[in-house]
């Protein structure tokens, strides 16, 4: 059923909201893995937005939210919808200092947001796919392709999507589905281009 | 187009794949791989790259924090949360305007500051002290769109309203940093932004454009450099009273040539921290329903 996401919501929120509590009392172990749980999602969203300097963006974001946690109030989704947020803004003051630019992600980031350790052939292969997966999604006008972003990659919400962007949930439903649409569209008309390793 | 008669997507199916749930129908195979490249693979619970800077960022704000005796809970005055201020608060921090206006208007009396006029460009002449008072405060314009309610609202104009927290003053002493970091303003060419603890796009803004970042250094110069205790901002010329009263404070801020501190203490100031506990504004509001699922946790 699920693709990629180990996870049952259930754990995952309880999970997030625990570590969430720890990291802003100060401890250094929960606030990594809020770093390695929310930093891929991110990561992929920006590159959606800027292309390769997604991790410039992405290092400047976790910045101010390692910055700000302490002071944080809210609950793990809450957080998550509030990573994103600062991840969008520092996105768009990328667009505004240098232009917006396309997304070209294919051979330039190659998300390397994995060990350096366990790299094998087949994960190159991996990260090249979802380069060109969020390359793809990148083409959609600009609504849509956030739309799906937050929701399939990040992995939020309607309710939350919708905070992020600042648009009315029905507003991000339509979106993300005529963002699909298109890209069923689109995908029909290709030759299959990563048929995806699923995650798992 | 042909497309949506042989296999339609509707809605339904349209939630399921965002929601990462694989649609009954095979049909959509092709889209579930797709998102599920975008996804990625699960992360393997190992070192990231960017995770040390991060933890480093983390650790100062662990560590200043608490320091902040005047209001722990106190959002970073530089970031996110910051909006979110008490009306009592505001009051506070007008009086203390107020009355640093008075001061600082002294001579000029331009009363700039009052309006919230950011510097002019070309500024020099007005950059004096009033807009410097004034203007710096807007540069957070950016951030409060980071709230958690996110839009980009008050994107490049400096907001004269948010400028009068003290809070703001660590903004700008990081903004002064950044300053020294591009060469008063003008060579974005050396550090890269992140370096300089302001991107430059950031300082722009709160200038009000690339073309008065100089004046608004300048200014920024003057409304911290002489003030306080320039002593723990690095690259501050020596105090010099005088520059607050006249009306033009160098537009160029004489430093240039300092070697900006990448991070500068500033940040952590505990003095800023506004009390007020702002952060909640947006967090909390973000819609909890479903978890959507994240393979966050583990």
């Amino acid at each position: 059923m699920r693709e990629g996401r180990p996870l049952t919501p259930d754990q995952t929120r309880d999970a997030l909201d625990d570590v969430l509590a720890r990291a802003r009392a100060g401890d250094e172990a929960a606030f990594v893995r809020l770093y390695r749980a929310l930093h891929p999602r991110v990561l992929r969203y920006a590159a959606s937005l800027v292309g390769a300097d997604a991790e410039d963006v992405a290092a400047e974001a976790w910045l101010h939210v390692a910055r700000d946690l302490p002071s944080f109030r809210g609950d793990g989704d809450g957080f998550r919808a509030w990573v994103t947020t600062i991840t969008r803004n520092r996105a768009l003051d990328h667009h505004r200092s240098r232009g917006r630019r396309p997304v070209v992600l294919d051979d330039v980031l190659t998300f390397t947001d994995r060990p350096s350790g366990d790299d094998t052939a087949a994960d190159a292969v991996e990260r090249l796919s979802t380069a060109r997966a969020i390359a793809l999604v990148a083409t959609l006008p600009r609504e849509q392709a956030e739309a799906v972003m937050l929701r399939a990659v990040v992995g939020l919400d309607v309710a939350a999507a919708a905070q992020v962007l600042g648009k009315q949930p029905g507003a991000v439903r339509v979106a993300a589905h005529r963002g699909l649409k298109r890209l069923a569209a689109e995908l029909s008309r290709r030759a299959d281009p990563s048929r995806g390793r699923a995650a798992l | 187009m042909s497309i949506f008669s042989r296999r339609r997507l509707g809605r339904r199916q349209s939630e399921q794949l965002l929601d990462g749930v694989r649609p009954a129908s095979p049909a959509f195979d092709d889209l579930v791989g797709l998102l599920a490249a975008a996804r990625g693979p699960q992360p393997a619970d190992a070192e990231l790259p960017g995770e040390q800077a991060a933890l480093a960022a983390f650790r100062r704000a662990v560590s200043t924090a608490p320091a902040a005796g005047v209001a722990p809970a106190g959002p970073h005055p530089l970031e996110e949360n910051s909006p979110v201020r008490t009306l009592a608060l505001r009051r506070l921090l007008a009086v203390k305007v107020l009355a640093a206006s008075v001061l600082t208007v002294g001579l000029g009396g331009v009363a700039m500051a009052a309006t919230g006029m950011p510097l002019v460009p070309g500024g020099d002449h007005h950059a004096a002290t009033p807009a410097a008072h004034a203007s710096p405060a807007g540069s957070p314009s950016d951030r409060p769109g980071t709230t958690p309610s996110g839009r980009e609202t008050r994107s490049g104009t400096p907001s004269a309203t948010r400028t009068r927290s003290t809070a703001h003053r660590a903004t700008h002493e990081k903004q002064l940093v950044a300053c020294w970091a591009y060469g008063a303003g003008r060579s974005k060419a050396t550090p890269s932004p992140v370096k300089a603890g302001v991107p430059f796009a950031d300082l722009a803004r709160a200038a009000g454009g690339k073309d008065r970042v100089a004046a608004y250094c300048a200014a920024l110069v003057a409304e911290l450099c002489t003030k306080a205790d320039p002593g723990h901002l690095p690259g501050c010329p020596k105090a010099d009273p005088t520059r607050r009263a006249q009306g033009s404070p160098s537009d160029r801020p004489t430093r240039s040539g300092t070697k900006p501190a990448t991070r500068p203490a500033a940040s952590g100031s505990p003095t800023d921290r506004p009390t007020a506990r702002p952060s909640r504004s947006a967090p909390d509001r973000s819609p909890t329903q479903h978890p959507s699922q994240t393979r966050t946790g583990r």
